[in-house]
């Protein structure tokens, strides 16, 4: 948040004298970065393009980018991605959802009792290093194969990042801060309240961005294992059809929810935190 | 680990917690202060009995060589380190944080980042009471006096450190209080900025007449801004000296040239010249006497 756009910095720059000072390298400036991007995205598609057409030559093992999107526009127009995509939503949401405020809860608890994250922390870091995804076929087991058991993989993937980054954060707290704040008469709760809470905000924006990640893969897999609907069953469906091009184009719909998402909470961020941005 | 030796006991029993009538004694005393830290059995004494007056409107800089106390001096005036021996008494009660007759300006790092600058400035404000369209006044009030109107919603992470000074102070004097402790609150700024600073310190004190309790290691910054100036001797902390400082106010960079200024800054560099000379001298480092 310098507030100084690029065009502004380029005008400051041809206004100085041109020769004291180290030359500007070229091709550094914002504009650029956002050129490379879509050269760098589209030598992917080209390199995808080519792959699929010229080299594999089969749409049974791999469909080209034309084809995936063309398949995507199909599976809008006969309503199935439609369906997906709401069973799929709905799982995530939930999942993260209750990850999240469990894991704020649970890192609240950890953050402030030492006693209680002697005893949870090993837990939890048991659990962290644990593949989760690897507890599905249990879940299968307890809740059959509907939505429950998807949403309860996605909680334990969002859960653990969250609960994990709070606690970092409220002890992370500046001795300062907390100082500064007893020095001005503030109680136990308000250095809470007031100190040690918001300090961990930063931390828990960084679980979330991790927390939506994993909840997405917790989708996929939780669908891949024993569903009937979702876009993670799409996927493996299409794949016993040999129907490459949805499959892909079922990958393609996750990355860029993926992406929204993650674009989506950045501007959030900046909405609630705008202290954050600019600071590194 | 550091741990308080001893924890103060609860306050109000203590028939000298009872206000005295104004008049009758001096803004702040501190009567035969020591604190002291239990390190692993042994007792590490940081104050041993030091006892000041400050008068009300009073400019008391305290300076020593470093790890004479003046940070521990100044943490155990405002109540947030407990002494073990001896009281310390602002306006004739024991000195607390929650009295709210006193406020600190600390070194630097001390404003919430999350907060714009109004909102550090109202941080007293808000912890003692609820947010209100007076504190607000009030808080900008205080961001005009020290000249950063205009700068209320910036946050701390957009401004000079000389501005984050100058909130601190702002924050400090928005909960009115009737001491202002300060904690090398200038330290961390260059050279020039520290001066301006230090002048512009100077107004605000003519302007609102607090008594300034003020800590630094900064010899000229002590005779420029004080009354009175402190100086402290180390291992155990103690007062070496106290001296008046005869500069007709108001002050300004310019008094810093004259002769009499120069004298009483060669005269306390002589005092902590010494000091730290004395306590390099091993076995006398530190004085340790085994646990209470």
């Amino acid at each position: 948040m310098s507030g100084v756009t690029s065009r502004e910095r380029r005008a400051r720059h041809t206004t100085m004298p041109p020769a004291p000072g180290p030359r500007r390298r070229r091709g550094s400036g914002r504009r650029w970065r956002g050129y490379r991007a879509v050269v760098s995205f589209a030598g992917f598609l080209v390199v995808w393009h080519v792959a699929a057409e010229y080299l594999v030559a089969n749409p049974l093992f791999l469909a080209g980018p034309i084809s995936t999107v063309q398949a995507v526009g199909t599976m809008w127009a006969d309503g199935t991605l439609q369906q997906d995509l709401l069973v799929s939503a709905d799982e995530f949401l939930k999942g993260f959802g209750a990850g999240l405020v469990a894991g704020v809860l649970l890192g609240l608890l950890l953050g402030t009792s030492r006693r209680a994250k002697d005893y949870i922390d090993p837990l939890i870091n048991g659990l962290y290093a644990t593949p989760l995804v690897a507890l599905a076929p249990l879940f299968i087991l307890w809740f059959g194969i509907g939505e429950t058991k998807t949403v309860l993989l996605v909680f334990m993937l969002v859960v653990l990042p969250i609960a994990i980054n709070t606690d970092a954060g409220i002890r992370a707290t500046d001795p300062q801060h907390l100082e500064a704040a007893r020095s001005f008469g503030a109680s136990r709760l308000q250095l809470f309240t007031m100190v040690r809470f918001p300090t961990s905000v930063s931390f828990l924006v960084a679980g979330i961005r991790m927390g939506i990640g994993r909840g997405l893969i917790g989708v996929v897999v939780g669908e891949l294992f024993g569903s009937q609907s979702g876009l993670g069953y799409r996927i493996l469906v299409s794949s016993q059809y040999f129907q490459t091009d949805v499959l892909l184009a079922g990958v393609l719909i996750f990355s860029v929810t993926g992406v929204l998402l993650v674009k989506i909470f950045e501007w959030l961020e900046r909405r609630v935190a705008p202290w954050q941005s600019g600071q590194g | 680990m550091l741990r308080p030796f001893r924890r103060r006991p609860a306050g109000g029993q203590n028939p000298i917690d009872a206000p005295l009538p104004p008049g009758t004694s001096p803004l702040l005393e501190i009567d035969g202060l020591s604190v002291g830290y239990e390190v692993g059995g042994a007792f590490t004494t940081v104050l041993d009995g030091v006892s000041l007056t400050v008068e009300d409107g009073e400019f008391v800089c305290v300076v020593g060589a470093s790890g004479c106390g003046k940070t521990t001096l100044l943490k155990t005036i405002d109540g947030l380190i407990a002494p073990s021996a001896g009281e310390v008494r602002v306006s004739g009660r024991t000195a607390h944080p929650r009295h709210g007759d006193m406020a600190v300006v600390f070194q630097q790092d001390s404003l919430y980042p999350w907060r714009t600058v109004l909102a550090n400035v109202r941080f007293g404000l808000d912890v003692r009471g609820r947010r209100s369209a007076e504190t607000d006044a009030r808080s900008r009030e205080c961001i005009e006096l020290v000249g950063l109107r205009g700068f209320e919603n910036h946050y701390p992470h957009q401004l000079s450190g000389g501005m984050r000074q100058r909130v601190n102070l702002a924050r400090a004097l928005a909960v009115d209080p009737t001491l202002l402790l300060m904690d090398e609150p200038f330290a961390a700024l260059d050279a020039q900025t520290r001066e301006v600073m230090q002048t512009e310190l100077l107004d605000i004190w003519t302007k609102q007449r607090k008594t300034v309790v003020f800590i630094t290691h900064q010899l000229d910054e002590a005779v420029l801004l004080a009354d009175r100036v402190i100086v402290m001797a180390a291992h155990p902390g103690r007062i070496r000296e106290e001296i008046r400082i005869d500069i007709p106010r108001p002050r300004d960079l310019h008094t810093k040239r004259g002769e009499r200024f120069t004298a009483y800054v060669d005269h306390i560099w002589n005092l902590i010249e010494e000091e730290v000379r004395r306590s390099l001298i091993p076995g006398t480092a530190q004085e340790t006497r085994t646990g209470a």
